[in-house]
């Protein structure tokens, strides 16, 4: 029998000793073995950023692409020296520019919604007070007018719905010319239209904190707690507070009062606005703060580390609730 | 009005009514704090306000030493929006460097307008606690330091390896940001001694009337 020609085997190629050197330069890649350079790859100065943060792929990518099989030496150019080495290749390179775009990078990325929380929790403060303001200077402009129903009201709400409105009943105010009483109508119109932006602002935040925050959301409940992270300063400090500082979050003055002056430390800042403060005996609120500051302090973390994905309330309010009514 | 050097590289005495310093604006025409820009005899000045930057408030409370040069490379830790950091760079020209590194995104935005008009300021947001975040920026002449957080020595000290034989460091000191009850001249006194290990402290001024209760340290390297 025949026997079967023999294939030529291709040469093994040989594993060189001599390791390749990767240069990872701000502006590419560049692969040297014995001294010569055998591989380069070299960025458009647009893409220098954002390569930048994908450099592991493409050093991946790039280490593929060379022929030679060796052990892989890096080697990392860096900060303004690299304008230099780009130079001795010839490519133009500007190491401020590519750092311009790459802080631009990061402040994109780096983005978070608790940002957003914070903005819109702000935003409620100052619309109340916004409210207010127009219900204070209203009652006592249209007060000129309609007394009686004035000091009937009890509510915003209700105030908003008859401002600029005839009288239907006898009256110690005087009688305001139709033009008086429009322009009172028109700022009534301002009020109206703010207590439903504060509405819709309610609403956002509510829907806002059950997806970056839903543990602290159902604790503190969804304004409070917004507005412990937007005085914390974000999720993410919140989170790293011991509940000793979440229990008196917003009571700063109060504190350094206390720790400058000696007078009694506060009890609670934001949390007295906590709905369950109300439920407890004013003597209690001290303590159901520190309970409740303790129960935020554990959602928070499980918020922030699980990136609102964990939830875990169930438990937390039972305990808490289990707790409040010893209080009681 | 009269204009005239000062004894330090770079700034100026501007004689008006008031007497107030100034710098060489590196990008004439470009005032991004709404600086006053004054011209004269074809050189664009940039007022530095006292009040509006500390090492301002340290040399017109008259700081003996100034020793920042053109062509210097300089780490500023904490540079906000950049403002002081503007008038570093119009100092040190072209041919230096500012490596600002602040660790605050919403500032950093405003210091990236700053920096896209002024090609010797180099962005850095980082946190100026880890200075491996930015060990490429290497040897620096000089060190400016003002990140009002309470552990500021402790700054200083983790970023004096970059500073270059027979540089100098310059360190603005809020009492408030290290302790709300103690007295402020109580305060500088410890932080004197805690800087005295590291440096020779070459001068130091308090900063009143422009900003109160801080301090501002010259410093230079032990050899
Ligand atoms: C008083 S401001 C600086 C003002 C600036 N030097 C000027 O005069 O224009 C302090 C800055 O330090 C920043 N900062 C605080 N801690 C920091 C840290 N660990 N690293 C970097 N920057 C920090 C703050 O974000 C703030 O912008």
């Amino acid at each position: 029998m025949k026997r079967s020609k023999r294939r030529k085997r291709p040469k093994k190629q040989k594993f060189e000793k001599e390791p390749v050197k990767i240069t990872i330069a701000p502006f590419g890649l560049f692969a040297f073995h014995k001294g010569k350079l055998v591989k380069k790859e070299i960025w458009k100065p647009k893409e220098c950023a954002q390569n930048y943060f994908k450099r592991e792929e493409l050093i991946k990518k790039f280490k593929s692409k060379i022929a030679i099989k060796a052990k892989y030496e890096k080697n990392i150019i860096f900060g303004p020296e690299s304008e230099k080495f780009a130079k001795k290749f010839g490519i133009k390179f500007n190491f401020q520019k590519f750092m311009i775009d790459l802080t631009k990078l990061k402040i994109k990325f780096g983005f978070s919604k608790d940002k957003l929380v914070i903005q819109a929790s702000n935003m409620l403060d100052e619309t109340n007070k916004m409210i207010n303001m127009f219900y204070e200077r209203l009652s006592e402009w249209y007060g000129f007018y309609w007394p009686e129903i004035v000091e009937r009201v009890n509510s915003v709400e209700e105030f908003s719905k008859i401002v600029g409105k005839k009288r239907t009943e006898q009256s110690m105010g005087f009688d305001l010319e139709e033009k008086d009483l429009k322009m009172i109508g028109i700022a009534g119109e301002e009020l109206k239209s703010l207590i439903s932006f504060k509405e819709k602002v309610s609403n956002y935040i509510e829907k806002l904190m059950s997806e970056i925050a839903p543990n602290t959301s159902k604790i503190a409940g969804p304004l409070v707690g917004a507005k412990l992270i937007s005085v914390a300063g974000s999720l993410k400090k919140l989170a790293e507070m011991p509940s000793s500082t979440i229990q008196v979050l917003g009571a700063e003055k109060a504190l350094f009062r206390h720790i400058r002056k000696g007078t009694k430390p506060p009890k609670y800042g934001i949390l007295l606005s906590h709905e369950l403060m109300h439920k407890v005996k004013q003597t209690n609120r001290g303590k159901l703060a520190r309970l409740l500051a303790s129960k935020i302090s554990i959602a928070a973390k499980i918020d922030y580390y699980s990136q609102g994905k964990e939830k875990k309330w169930e438990e937390l309010l039972k305990d808490l609730e289990e707790k409040v009514s010893e209080l009681k | 009005m009269k204009i005239t050097k000062s004894k330090f590289e770079g700034i100026f005495w501007i004689e008006n009514e008031k007497k107030k310093i100034a710098t060489i604006n590196l990008v004439p025409g470009y005032a991004p704090f709404g600086e006053q820009l004054i011209k004269h005899k074809n050189v664009e000045y940039r007022i530095w306000e006292p009040h509006r930057s500390k090492w301002a408030a340290a040399i017109m409370k008259g700081i003996k030493e100034f020793p920042l040069k053109k062509g210097n490379k300089v780490l500023y830790l904490g540079a906000a929006s950049g403002q002081s950091a503007s008038y570093i760079s119009d100092i040190v020209g072209d041919r230096g460097k500012v490596f600002c590194v602040e660790i605050s995104p919403r500032v950093m935005r405003e210091l990236i307008f700053v920096a896209e008009k002024k090609n010797n300021m180099i962005p850095i947001l980082a946190d100026a606690t880890n200075p491996s975040e930015y060990e490429f920026v290497g040897e620096v002449d000089f060190i400016f330091q003002d990140v009002a957080v309470k552990e500021q020595v402790d700054v200083l000290t983790k970023n004096k390896k970059f500073l270059k034989k027979g540089g100098y460091a310059m360190i603005a000191i809020k009492s408030r940001s290290i302790d709300v009850s103690a007295k402020p001249s109580e305060i500088f006194k410890n932080i004197e001694k805690e800087l005295e290990k590291h440096f020779i402290i070459v001068d130091k001024k308090r900063l009143e009337p422009y900003e109160m209760d801080h301090i501002v340290f010259l410093l230079s390297q032990k050899s």
